[in-house]
């Protein structure tokens, strides 16, 4: 859009009084490329193309989307919300200028340059090899998702008018595979991506991301069940951060915390965790899977260190919420698309890598769990309580690692949790996942170093330990 | 868009038939802050979603774009996709004739006259009552929305048929706290119309569900006696009620493969589907335009038979049931607007006969504790301990785990409290005999 027709629509917002009036305009085509029950199931391609238009005063927001881009439906849309307020002009909208983007995480292979042809081909591959891990494989669902986004956001307030254009180009592949015996289903995944093009491609084994995901179904079909009780848990790297995304991350969201409703708000300076713990927030990271040059209200992204060895130092803020806060925003607010309003979301979040070796950490736990990674989970930000499914899980044996068991779900307090880490790995990676909450599907990557929570409560359906 | 320019666009490129989706949705949502609205959106949206066959193998595109910009693009993925689609039959794509629809009047003129002041009114009465409502309440976040679609399904064979839908859901949270106490609570209402809601009803429920839960502790492990209460049961029969996809039987990942007539659950449970009624999930046809039907699917424990759409049915020698259900690409059969048959009890009387054992009302993890191929399930769960008949004090910080085939096997009661949920079920509470609990 150019930036003479924004400045139209973000006046005529204007009009009524609104302190800031932000326009964001989405063009995002996703090509889905999938295998499974042994054929090409799905060859699709999505166009996700509309305008979301956002006025503040004060500590009251207006929005409102439309997928007319058509200038007398986005004036129609700025007169509607406008017409919320009934004040007079505050502030003038002068001429836009334009801010320079760094395009850290440019694609170095364009989407275009790889045919469907040759996705298929490359996704048979994970296929034949899920199919022979063992018959007892029912299903393989091998999976190549293609984005590629163009945000314009066009922001005019009493310090004058901008607009941010930027480019977040994804790649995931996923597998999955099924294993089946006597009505007993079990299922393994791997699901790694990256803001890359078509190089990530080659940089993934592919073939031995399928065979783990198919030996793992096919294990958990023999293996007993997890005991329960309250025990040491050993967390493997990367996914496993997902715990930490959970039960730690959605309550330093600003929502949580302008509204006291995290238990982490007004801590600002205090102890949480353990001083094992330093986590951090970095939408910055090169071609990481949740970062991006700007955030969705048009923010540069930063690396945001949360907490430093145990002490909490910042929160994830956004500028309405910042508000309330009297914070500025920390350029992590985002939203899956025009239809959602933005707040405050994580980007790629983990804890900082410790001194421990991985192997140390099993050896000094007598009894316990070792879960490598987690289908997922969620938490209840005001109150703090987690639930997470373990997808890959062993029993610790004087410490060795022994058994695979059925997976368990742990559950708990966060801000418990922080606390109770007591060794932290060298071993830090982080991993692909999509985060649902308030504005929606985000590209959000998790991560820490193999890192072991003294005792958590473990919901397994063996005997008590 | 010129929607005669697109059909003969498809047909200059090879599509047919060809087969268009358009959508249309007005989206008013107010969201408060205890008294305070925070947000106000609006919004004005359209869709499109197009299907057609190229060389008789099915592709798709879909777009939020709806104008003529987008008619090249649209036709260029169509035969993109359909270049490696699935051969389709070119029967799947239904002639309008000789087609037969009941009424689904999922449309309230009333409600749709409703102004967005009223909406606001309506949110600001429920936070103001929930904050009053005890004085634990610390704070409330109130969410009215409209919501109106209207859906066109067209081809290029003759069918042409539209349904509208309009309906308003009202969520509340609240967050209570008392001394180092603090617990969060939800209530919601999916509503066809708001003349008749209580609204001091849903204030009390609202601020009860965080409050009554202050305090709560874990039980010890064991086996106890359950209720589920609606939105808990509803989130376990999302997994069953995939088991009725013939798609799935043909792909034996579903749970009720080789079941049918067999009485596998209690005589106490029985399902049917209902998309004919005036409800949002319902419709009158499917996504190939097929009439929608309700159709008893389980009778007093034995299910009776799968859903089928166009494809399932040709394969298994059956006539479509209604239920194929666009999916990505493909159409596959999915159940629409499941429907546990209620009993007669209350939930007060449903505590009174299970007499001790836990009431369920808060389940988390359900995405990824409740495994949809086995039924089997381990998940965070939260409640009321049931002592003697009666609700006792709160549990919290335990886990429950079953199966959902052995669980509604092991219905010992049925409540008559039912509730449409966000899950598309409706159902009442229900009583299972025996779950292992993980807690103390």
């Amino acid at each position: 859009m150019e930036n003479k027709q924004a400045k139209k629509v973000l006046s005529a917002a204007l009009a009524t009084g609104a302190d800031l009036a932000e326009l964001y305009v989405q063009n995002k085509l996703t090509r889905v490329v999938q295998l499974n029950y042994k054929r090409v199931d799905n060859v699709a391609t999505t166009l996700v193309y509309g305008a979301g238009l956002r006025l503040m005063r004060g500590v009251q927001q207006v929005y409102g989307y439309t997928s007319d881009l058509s200038e007398a439906s986005l004036l129609a849309l700025a007169d509607k919300l406008a017409a919320y307020f009934d004040g007079k002009r505050a502030v003038d909208c002068g001429d836009i200028k334009d801010v320079k983007n760094p395009e850290t995480h440019k694609p170095k292979k364009e989407h275009e340059t790889l045919s469907v042809a040759d996705t298929i081909a490359y996704l048979k591959k994970g296929e034949d090899t899920i199919y022979a891990v063992s018959p007892l494989i029912v299903n393989a669902t091998c999976t190549a998702g293609f984005n590629d986004e163009k945000v314009e956001i066009f922001t005019a307030t009493a310090d004058g008018a901008r607009a941010v254009r930027d480019r977040r180009v994804h790649t995931r592949l996923l597998a999955q595979a099924v294993a089946a015996r006597d009505g007993a289903f079990e299922v393994g995944f791997s699901g790694p991506g990256l803001s890359e093009g078509v190089e990530f491609l080659d940089e993934i084994d592919y073939v031995a991301e399928a065979e783990k995901a198919a030996k793992t179904a096919v294990a958990l079909l023999d293996a007993p069940e997890c005991p329960s009780g309250v025990m040491p848990v050993v967390i493997g790297n990367g996914f496993g951060g997902v715990l930490f995304h959970e039960a730690c991350g959605h309550p330093l969201e600003g929502t949580a915390i302008s509204h006291n409703t995290s238990p982490f708000a007004g801590k600002l300076g205090e102890k949480v965790a353990s001083e094992l713990v330093t986590a951090i927030d970095d939408g910055t990271r090169k071609n990481g899977w949740g970062s991006e040059c700007f955030d969705d209200e048009g923010v540069a992204s930063t690396k945001n260190v949360l907490i430093e060895k145990g002490v909490l130092k910042s929160y994830m803020v956004d500028t309405f919420d910042g508000r309330r806060l009297g914070m500025k925003p920390t350029g992590a607010c985002r939203r899956e698309s025009y239809k959602y309003l933005p707040t405050t979301r994580m980007t790629n979040t983990y804890i900082a890598a410790g001194e421990s070796k991985p192997e140390d950490i099993i050896k000094a736990t007598k009894q316990g769990i070792y879960c490598v990674s987690f289908n997922g989970g969620s938490v209840d930000p005001t109150t703090d309580k987690f639930n997470f499914t373990s997808s890959e899980t062993y029993l610790i044996k004087d410490g060795k690692i022994d058994k695979l068991v059925k997976s368990p779900t742990l559950t708990g307090f966060g801000y418990e949790i922080l606390h109770k880490i007591d060794m932290v790995g060298n071993d830090c990676a982080l991993a692909a996942g999509n985060c649902g909450a308030a504005s929606g599907m985000v590209y959000a990557a998790v991560g820490q170093p193999t890192l072991r929570v003294s005792e958590m409560t473990v919901g397994g359906k063996g005997e008590a330990i | 868009m010129d929607m005669n320019k697109l059909y003969k666009a498809a047909a200059a490129a090879g599509i047919a038939p060809f087969e268009t989706r358009i959508s249309n949705e007005n989206i008013i949502t107010v969201k408060l802050f205890n008294e305070d609205v925070e947000n106000y959106t609006v919004a004005e949206n359209g869709s499109m979603k197009v299907r057609g066959l190229v060389d008789g193998k099915g592709g798709v595109f879909s777009s939020d774009r709806v104008d003529d910009e987008v008619i090249d693009v649209a036709v260029k993925a169509v035969k993109d996709s359909a270049e490696y689609g699935q051969p389709v039959d070119p029967e799947f794509f239904l002639g309008g004739e000789g087609l037969e629809y009941e009424d689904a009047p999922t449309f309230n003129e009333k409600l749709a006259a409703v102004p967005a002041s009223e909406l606001i009114a309506l949110g600001k009465t429920i936070a103001k009552k929930a904050l009053a409502a005890d004085k634990r309440i610390e704070s409330v976040n109130v969410q009215v929305e409209y919501s109106f679609n209207e859906t066109r399904l067209k081809n290029s064979v003759g069918l042409d048929v539209a349904q509208k839908t309009n309906y308003v859901i009202i969520f509340g949270s609240a967050k209570a706290k008392d001394g180092d106490s603090v617990e969060s609570g939800s209530h919601y209402e999916i509503l066809t119309g708001i003349d008749g809601l209580d609204i001091d009803g849903f204030a009390k429920k609202l601020a009860a569900d965080a409050s009554d839960r202050l305090g709560g502790d874990s039980v010890k492990s064991g086996k106890y006696k359950v209720v589920y209460s609606p939105n808990c049961a509803a989130a376990l029969l999302t997994a069953l009620t995939d088991g009725f996809s013939a798609f799935n039987v043909e792909q034996h990942i579903s749970l009720l493969e080789g079941k049918i007539g067999q009485k596998i659950f209690s005589p106490l449970f029985s399902l049917e589907q209902t998309p004919i009624g005036s409800e949002p999930f319902c419709s009158a046809f499917d996504s190939e335009g097929m009439p929608c039907k309700n159709a008893l699917l389980i009778d007093k424990g034995v299910p009776t038979d799968y859903v089928y759409d166009l494809a399932t049915a040709k394969r298994a020698g059956k006539k479509s049931t209604g239920n194929g259900v666009l999916q990505g690409g493909n159409v596959r059969p999915a159940v629409m607007y499941a429907h546990v048959l209620p009993g007669d009890r209350s939930l007060e009387k449903l505590f009174e006969f299970v007499g001790d054992g836990l009431y369920i009302d808060d389940l988390g993890g359900i995405g990824t504790g409740l495994n949809a191929q086995s039924g089997a399930y381990s998940l965070q769960a939260g409640g009321f301990l049931i002592e003697n008949g009666k609700l006792s004090r709160p549990v919290s910080l335990i886990t429950v785990a079953g199966n959902i085939m052995t669980d509604f096997n092991d219905v010992i009661a049925v409540g008559n409290d039912e509730k449409t949920t966000y899950h598309g079920i409706k159902t009442p509470s229900i009583a299972i005999g025996s779950l292992s609990v993980s807690g103390k």
